[in-house]
């Protein structure tokens, strides 16, 4: 019985900790593995998307639209921040870091000025279940689910829709698409979109587990960044994958042993390691591997 | 050579501005209304002053990395923090033995060099580029923010210091000992953090750093230091060994940095994670990038406009915005930075009134 | 005329290296361009395809001024561009490299996979293949495919015959040539390979320090002195 219950709860962390990562970083990565641009404003698009979330909700509007509102109204304001800012740092990434935490700066504060400290919450759904005499959110095994899901549709995105296969040749090589008459300008402000749609989208699912207030992003922006830059921008979505796999087990390891800061900090680590020897994430470092492979 | 001139020679080169006798006469004034701050500014200001004064150290020590090495680091709040923790540690432990902060001093500086050896040989010596040892850096930051915030608990003591997790390290006086502020001798000279005597401490420090590293920066280890910034690759082909001058001048620039942190916690007598947090990492890179990174007179001024400029700001809840908003229109449009923009552009008509100065006297 | 430069210079970074160069070619001529290397080649098939921009002079395509024009625009006109390395996207597979060449010539009529299937059965045997691992030869051939799957009216290649095993080259110059018969297809190529241009080439024209140097025939530059003149062979 005390077995099933500590590998229930293990199962149930581990879910949990990819949930988050993978929820915090899915939009940014494909933003980086587009334009090679970090945005570390990302949080704000999340809580961007978590206010729209809230202030739906509350004004009658049914949860789920709500997170999907939020969605949408993210996707706007990055679209916006793509054609006044964003653009002229692609390829950039040291710089598009540096500009992008000003951004995140004015965004945060300004939500501060509007909004002040009002701190508002949105009751999370669902419920709770008991296993073994621990009990667990229904909510939090549904954004895992949910997270899954956005990965595969991401991956179908990408490998089955037309978009989806001229994102990843601009990805790749963008001059080639281009004179192969592909209008890139236009690919990356929708891949900006949809990066922040996403973000936003995350935003409000996880603002049903917390608390919204003007530095909802900050939290997420460091682990966020961090998932992505291990991850990689070769190939988005098996980075996404292995970065959060591996982050996620080692955070949820030393966390289920001793507590959550301690966790991070683990998972810090490994993030210092991965990204000391495998610069570009791991993505890259394994299709570097395959082409030397090939080429002997 | 005269007496003047060859300290003079020292401070003077290419790689910094002000290499006319108008800047210096201009210095000159410059230190002598600093130095008598205290007889026409009340305490609060004087206070102020000497607070504005610590974030010098920060900006330089991200000016020097940066600006003439060109390594960004996005985690100089480490090395900040780990110097004042340091500090705050020994100082708790050995003010009752030793009876003055002189060790903890010491060690408050020590420690985060000896972390920067460490880290830039992991870093330089693996070749990272640029942008790794960026993210590297805010890793490590990140890392200590989040450790230290787990200290809390009663377990958490170096000696008699107790780390107390996001209380920090000295609030709450009374059963937890606090960090001393600085005593340099038994009964003698108290540099205690309510006097005019802080004041001069920052004031004297700052002036000896900027002169320090106006040597530095002039001297045949600054010019590889810009050559490494211009073309790391053809220098190491000269035969310099980059990496090691890169180890070295990120030591220097944490050394700087643990003095913005070592001398923040000998002020209040307390510190807490926050110092390792997003505002001491991109502060410094607001302040050096808007003012003039390849410059270490821009940095020093600009950073003084900027958080004097913050402060009014503050009053009105719009500092931050204003400042990311700055931080991005630096970023868009004056790459190079403010104060050198304007040094640059105004070449020209300095001379001139130079020459007419001069043909008047 | 299907394509014309007029006096067209550019260049990398405001550097000029191709320097006022004037040139016509006719619809349905195969036009090679030859010299040593380093002459400005590359930097004047570029230049055509719309990826450099021109400091000076006018470009003509198909009646059309297309200098100020963006690439991905001349791609739709109609001009196929196959850079030197080929240019395929490694991580996509083969057919989703070919499907890549769909909007060349517009969006009017179906994609041609079948012909080019026909022409190149070996990319119908690897379609689902990542095209990173295909060899050189099979990769120039998916790169010329893809052209072809839309509807181009001129091909600029830049050396296709680099590295490429003599079967492949053959193949490839067969299947050129049997279109620029049937349907005119134009092409303007940048080639090293002697044997290539005399054996498909209509006129050749030798470029030297970025200028046009002289205009032969292929039975001219199959001579080994002229060769050695103009080539430094």
């Amino acid at each position: 019985m005390e077995t099933i219950s500590f590998i229930v709860g293990l199962l149930y962390q581990y879910a949990d900790t990819i949930a988050l990562l993978a929820l915090s970083a899915i939009g940014l990565i494909i933003i980086f593995g587009m334009m090679g641009v970090i945005n570390m404003a990302h949080g704000e698009m999340m809580m961007i998307g978590a206010y729209i979330t809230s202030f739906s909700y509350y004004a009658g509007i049914p949860t789920a639209l709500a997170v999907i509102f939020g969605g949408i109204g993210a996707g706007v304001a990055g679209m916006v921040l793509e054609r006044l800012v964003i653009r002229r740092f692609y390829g950039q990434l040291l710089s598009s870091l540096v500009a992008t935490w000003g951004l995140s700066l004015i965004l945060s504060q300004g939500a501060l000025l509007v909004f002040g400290q009002l701190i508002q919450s949105v009751p999370t759904p669902f419920g709770s279940f008991t296993v073994a005499d621990l009990s667990y959110s229904y909510y939090r095994v549904f954004i895992f689910l949910v997270a899954l899901v956005m990965i595969a549709g991401l991956w179908g995105l990408f490998r089955f829709t037309r978009f989806g296969v001229r994102a990843r040749a601009t990805m790749e090589n963008p001059r080639m698409a281009r004179a192969l008459g592909v209008d890139t300008t236009r690919v990356y402000a929708l891949t900006f979109g949809l990066g922040t749609m996403l973000g936003g989208f995350a935003g409000g699912l996880l603002a049903l587990t917390s608390t919204i207030g003007p530095f909802y992003g900050m939290t997420y922006t460091p682990q966020a960044f961090i998932t992505v830059v291990v991850g990689g921008g070769a190939e988005v979505v098996t980075g996404l994958l292995a970065s959060v796999l591996s982050l996620g087990a080692i955070k949820t390891i030393f966390m289920n042993q001793t507590n959550i800061l301690l966790g991070h900090v683990a998972m810090l680590v490994l993030a210092f390691v991965i990204i000391r020897l495998m610069p570009s994430g791991i993505s890259d470092w394994v299709e570097r591997r395959q082409v030397r492979v090939r080429e002997r | 050579m005269s007496v003047i001139q060859r300290p003079l020679a020292l401070l003077v080169g290419p790689q910094e501005m002000g290499r006319t006798w108008y800047f210096w006469v201009g210095f000159v004034i410059v230190i002598g209304v600093g130095a008598a701050a205290p007889q026409y500014l009340g305490r609060f200001d004087l206070l102020n002053l000497a607070n504005f004064l610590t974030s010098i150290f920060l900006a330089l020590s991200l000016c020097l990395i940066w600006g003439f090495c060109g390594i960004l680091s996005l985690g100089q709040a480490a090395f900040l923090g780990l110097g004042g923790y340091a500090y705050g540690v020994a100082g708790i432990n050995f003010i009752e033995s030793h009876g003055n902060t002189w060790a903890a001093l010491g060690i408050g500086l020590a420690v985060p060099v000896a972390l920067a050896a460490v880290l830039g040989f992991v870093m330089f010596y693996a070749r990272l580029k640029g942008v790794y040892v960026a993210i590297l850096m805010l890793v490590v930051t990140l890392l200590f923010e989040t450790f230290l915030n787990q200290t809390a608990g009663q377990g958490w003591f170096i000696g008699d210091a107790h780390l107390g997790g996001n209380n920090g390290l000295g609030r709450f006086s009374g059963v937890i000992k606090r960090p001393p502020s600085f005593i340099f001798s038994e009964g003698g000279i108290k540099f205690l953090g309510k006097s005019y005597a802080f004041f001069y401490l920052t004031f004297g420090l700052a002036v000896l750093c900027y002169l320090g590293l106006r040597i530095m920066v002039n001297s045949k280890l600054g010019f590889v230091m810009v050559a490494i910034r211009e073309d790391p690759e053809r220098t190491e082909a000269l035969g310099y060994d980059v990496r090691l001058i890169q180890l070295i001048v990120f030591c220097v620039s944490a050394l700087l940095a643990s003095m913005s942190g070592i001398l923040y916690v000998s002020w209040g007598r307390f510190i807490t994670p926050d110092v390792f947090g997003v505002y001491n990492n991109i502060l410094p890179v607001i302040w050096v990038a808007v003012a003039g990174r390849k410059s270490l007179t821009a940095t020093v001024i600009g950073t003084l406009v900027l958080v004097w400029m913050s402060q009014r700001l503050t009053e009105t809840d719009y500092a931050f915005v204003v400042l990311g908003g700055i931080l991005v229109g630096a970023m868009l449009l004056l790459p190079e930075g403010v104060i050198t923009g304007i040094v640059d552009r105004s070449a020209g008509l300095r001379a001139r009134l130079a020459a007419r100065l001069r043909a008047r006297a | 005329m299907e394509l014309a430069l007029d006096a067209v210079t550019s260049g990398y970074g405001g550097i000029p290296i191709v320097r006022e160069v004037s040139l016509e070619v006719g619809t349905g001529e195969i036009v090679a361009i030859v010299g040593r290397n380093g002459v400005g080649k590359t930097t004047l098939i570029e230049t055509v395809a719309g990826l450099l921009p021109v400091m000076g002079g006018g470009i003509t395509f198909r009646d059309r001024d297309v200098t100020r024009t963006d690439a991905r625009h001349r791609a739709r006109l109609g001009m196929g561009y196959v850079p030197q390395g080929r240019g395929i996207f490694s991580r996509l597979s083969v057919e989703e490299n070919l499907r890549m060449g769909e909007l060349v010539g517009g969006k009017r009529a179906e994609a041609a996979f079948e012909r080019v299937y026909e022409w190149f059965p070996r990319l119908r045997e690897r379609r689902r293949q990542r095209a990173g691992t295909l060899s050189g030869g099979e990769q120039q051939m998916l790169a010329i495919g893809r052209i072809l799957v839309g509807r181009p009216s001129i091909l600029l290649l830049d050396e296709p015959s680099e590295g490429i095993q003599p079967t492949i080259v053959e193949l490839i110059a067969d299947v050129i040539a049997s279109l620029n018969q049937k349907d005119a297809l134009t092409v303007l190529l940048v080639e090293q390979n002697i044997d290539l241009v005399c054996a498909t080439a209509h006129r050749c024209i030798v470029v030297d320090k970025g200028a046009t140097a002289a205009t032969l025939t292929p039975d001219e530059l199959a001579d080994p002195e002229v060769a050695r003149k103009y080539l430094a062979i």
